[in-house]
């Protein structure tokens, strides 16, 4: 990965993965994988990297938590849970 | 204002260019493990599982809880900002870095992996 082509995309590369990426820069980055075998090889070995993390969660036991961080957890998702619940009721409303 | 040095800070800090693959030679083919022989459909077996706990274990503190929490728990780019109370630029940037390290660890367990790559489920 010396080219400035690879350089430049290597960093763009998980926005573009979890589909982020600004359109233009998603175009660019796609016509520079057409002609680089090598960088879709990358992007390809970190995506499968992705999927085993997505895997790994669906299948490990759970690991204990420290009760300030479970206490943290609880909170942010209390938060979220009403979050969640105030937009369900402003779009029925 | 100096910052206190977190507990957790690894030794250095990884930079993105520490994650790219290097070549083999001048102007060589890129040094990367056939990924392409893992199969779409693995199922993680307990060999694969080890090597993804140390792989995890294996990142810096900070990229390792946005890891956990985007990659392996899947909670979205915000909701990950607001559990860690960071910016959710910072949240990418992390993950981004993160994503490369893990990337680079399971590609050295790819490489010394006994018995070939793990079998379809």
């Amino acid at each position: 990965m010396k080219d400035d082509d690879c350089a430049r995309i290597f960093e763009l590369l998980s926005e573009y993965l979890d589909q982020e990426l600004a359109p233009n820069s998603c175009e660019q980055l796609e016509n520079h994988l057409h002609g680089c075998p090598e960088c879709v090889e990358f992007v390809h070995s970190l995506k499968r990297s992705m999927a085993l993390c997505r895997q790994f969660g669906s299948c490990r036991a759970p690991a204990p938590i420290a009760p300030d961080a479970m206490a943290k957890l609880r909170d942010a998702y209390q938060k979220m849970l009403a979050r969640r619940g105030g937009e369900a009721n402003a779009s029925r409303g | 204002m100096k910052r206190r040095k977190s507990t957790f800070a690894p030794k250095s800090a990884l930079s993105l260019d520490d994650l790219k693959p290097t070549r083999l030679g001048e102007g060589g083919r890129i040094d990367i493990a056939d990924w392409s022989s893992l199969p779409d459909t693995l199922v993680l077996d307990a060999e694969l599982r080890g090597a993804m706990e140390r792989s995890i274990r294996l990142l810096p503190h900070t990229d390792r809880s946005v890891v956990l929490l985007r990659d392996v728990e899947e909670l979205t780019t915000e909701e990950t900002a607001e559990i860690l109370e960071n910016a959710s630029d910072a949240v990418k940037t992390r993950l981004h870095r993160g994503r490369l390290a893990l990337r680079q660890h399971l590609d050295r367990y790819l490489r010394t992996r006994k018995g070939g790559m793990p079998h379809e489920g």
